[in-house]
């Protein structure tokens, strides 16, 4: 069967549309559920945050700070990644 | 509390001086455990050849990047990880530290130490895969690599920068060979690297107790991974090996690195491709092995002075099965170096050692790299081997043999019987000269064949007691002029006629 040129372009532009709209997913976890101040704080440093599609999680292994991922790139700002890098900067000093 | 306070200014001294920089990390998840290799999703921006490390603190390295996973091999024990584990990327390839301090000692293929001795010591890092120096950096091979092995130095010479391959059966003398040639580096300023790869950890041990016992051990590097270490590791090994020989290549020292041995080295790569499932070839190796040992060999050279003027020989070892030559690694590694020494199982069993079969090994380069010396004695040698052989075959079926005939065949065994060499004796420059001088020159045609040995050993003997100007001589000028054939000429008729 074939299918005719008229409709597979206009399917392609159809999904090219619906991609544009699509937004970024973003993962923000945190230790605790952030109020707004401290969401307008963080879109300060982070404009791109802003445009994205934001997905909150709470995990209350952090402690404090926050985690964000951007598909594959994490960004670790948490108190549990600064305390991890300590220790390892601990264990490798003898 | 002392010990603590001062622990802690080290702490804070070392978080000054680190760049506290918040970064994006690349993150992956494990999805699949299987021998030694982790598929992991995520990992979008990595490369390959990247080092990533997980959660439990193990190190992978990236060898697989496919559409939508990530195949790793974890450096060290896997059964830890489990799946849905974290990994994140390091950023960097895989580099092992080197310095000065490695000499001596023994490490595995990351460069951690395992003679139980101090960490090694280290300012810089040298990649693991590295693109051998290019046309422009290097210069013909021309310097000797004394073996001191009277065969190979007379018959196959081994020159700095060249590529030699050790081929033969299982229990042919293959790493005898080589461990001589490390012994024999002593007083020639070359720094060894004895890389095993899956060998058993109780043949390495000996291996470096002979080391210790002929105080070698401080000029040579053993790079392991025995049989019990992972495929990943025993498939690093000799990149690692190589990296340490770069670093001293490139300080202008000539460096004789051996890997022992390459067929297990492909078998570790088959493993590791096999899981990642590569599409098979010929017997079951993927299809870029040849790359796999091409890009090792091909790191061995000669720098030309701008670079520094160092070099890295290769002394690759080969074990064939029924000394079948013509199997697909063999003649990959035989086609890829620059000749072969043959060793013969049926050499071996006749009391010919080391078993090296003059006819079928070669080397291609060493000729100009001999000294003037062994040249001088050699070229006879060669040909009056080559004419024994030829006759040896014919003389098989003749019963009568003119006396010209007769003469070539006693000429040839006393030539093949002063080419037998005890293990781990290696001979000067001088010795090689003078015995093979003897036995090229006929001396010793009219000797009887058990008698020769002895010859041999009093000529040195006597040589030693009072020829003690004349080996110095020729070890120093590496010429052999008329006025010390003379001289030689008279110790030699001397112990004849004792």
């Amino acid at each position: 069967m074939k299918i005719s040129r008229d409709i597979k372009d206009n399917l392609k532009k159809y999904l090219d549309e619906l991609l544009k709209n699509e937004k970024e997913k973003v993962t923000l976890i945190s230790a605790y559920t952030l109020n707004s101040d401290e969401l307008a704080s963080l879109y300060q440093y982070i404009p791109r945050l802003k445009g994205s599609q934001l997905n909150f999680v709470i995990n209350k292994d952090l402690v404090a700070g926050v985690v964000i991922k951007i598909g594959s790139k994490v960004i670790d700002l948490s108190l549990r990644g600064q305390l991890n890098r300590l220790r390892d900067y601990m264990y490798e000093i003898d | 509390m002392k010990l603590i306070d001062e622990y802690l200014q080290k702490i804070e001294k070392e978080l000054q001086s680190v760049e506290r920089k918040i970064k994006a990390e690349e993150e992956g998840i494990v999805i699949e455990v299987k021998d030694g290799v982790v598929i992991l999703e995520g990992l979008d921006g990595i490369s390959f050849g990247e080092l990533i490390e997980f959660e439990q603190k193990q190190i992978g390295f990236v060898i697989d990047i496919n559409e939508f996973n990530v195949g790793a091999v974890v450096l060290g024990d896997y059964l830890s990880i489990n799946s849905d584990s974290k990994a994140r990327a390091l950023g960097h390839t895989f580099s092992i530290p080197v310095s000065q301090a490695l000499l001596g000692r023994v490490v595995d293929s990351l460069g951690n130490p395992l003679d139980g001795s101090a960490k090694i010591a280290a300012k810089e890092f040298y990649p693991v895969e590295k693109v051998a120096p290019g046309v422009v950096q290097r210069i013909p091979v021309s310097s000797p690599i004394q073996t001191g092995i009277k065969a190979i130095d007379a018959l196959i010479p081994i020159g700095r920068g060249q590529r030699e391959l050790i081929i033969g059966d299982r229990g042919t003398g293959k790493t005898t060979l080589a461990i001589d040639t490390i012994l024999n580096q002593k007083n020639e300023n070359v720094i060894c690297i004895y890389c095993a790869v899956g060998q058993r950890n109780s043949k390495v041990a000996s291996i470096i107790d002979l080391l210790k016992k002929y105080e070698v051990l401080k000029y040579t590097i053993v790079v392991t991974a025995s049989s019990s270490d992972s495929a990943a590791m025993q498939y690093l090994a000799p990149y690692s090996a190589a990296a340490i020989g770069e670093y001293f290549m490139d300080k202008g020292k000539d460096v004789l690195v051996i890997y022992d041995d390459l067929s297990k080295h492909a078998w570790a790569y088959r493993e590791i491709s096999l899981i990642l499932r590569r599409p098979a070839g010929r017997e079951a190796y993927p299809g870029d092995i040849f790359y796999l040992h091409s890009r090792l060999l091909e790191r061995a050279c000669r720098l030309n002075k701008k670079y520094g003027g160092g070099s890295l020989t290769a002394l690759p070892i080969i074990e064939t099965l029924e000394g079948d030559l013509s199997a697909y690694i063999p003649t990959n590694v035989i086609s890829i170096t620059d000749g072969q020494i043959y060793l013969e199982t049926d050499l071996f069993n006749a009391g010919i050692r080391p078993a090296i079969n003059v006819g079928l090994s070669v080397s291609r380069v060493g000729g100009n790299a001999q000294t003037k010396a062994i040249k001088s004695v050699s070229g006879k040698l060669k040909l009056d081997l080559a004419q024994y052989r030829e006759m040896a075959a014919f003389s098989q079926f003749e019963s009568e043999l003119d006396e010209e005939t007769k003469k070539f065949l006693k000429r040839g065994t006393r030539i093949t019987q002063v080419l037998k060499q005890k293990k781990n004796q290696p001979y000067s420059l001088s010795e090689e000269v003078l015995v093979i001088w003897a036995a090229s020159n006929g001396y010793l045609d009219t000797l009887s064949l058990d008698k020769v040995e002895d010859f041999e050993t009093k000529l040195l003997l006597d040589l030693k007691k009072r020829g003690k100007s004349l080996m110095d001589r020729i070890n120093k000028n590496k010429v052999l002029d008329k006025k010390d054939e003379e001289e030689l000429k008279k110790f030699v008729t001397d112990t004849l006629s004792v």
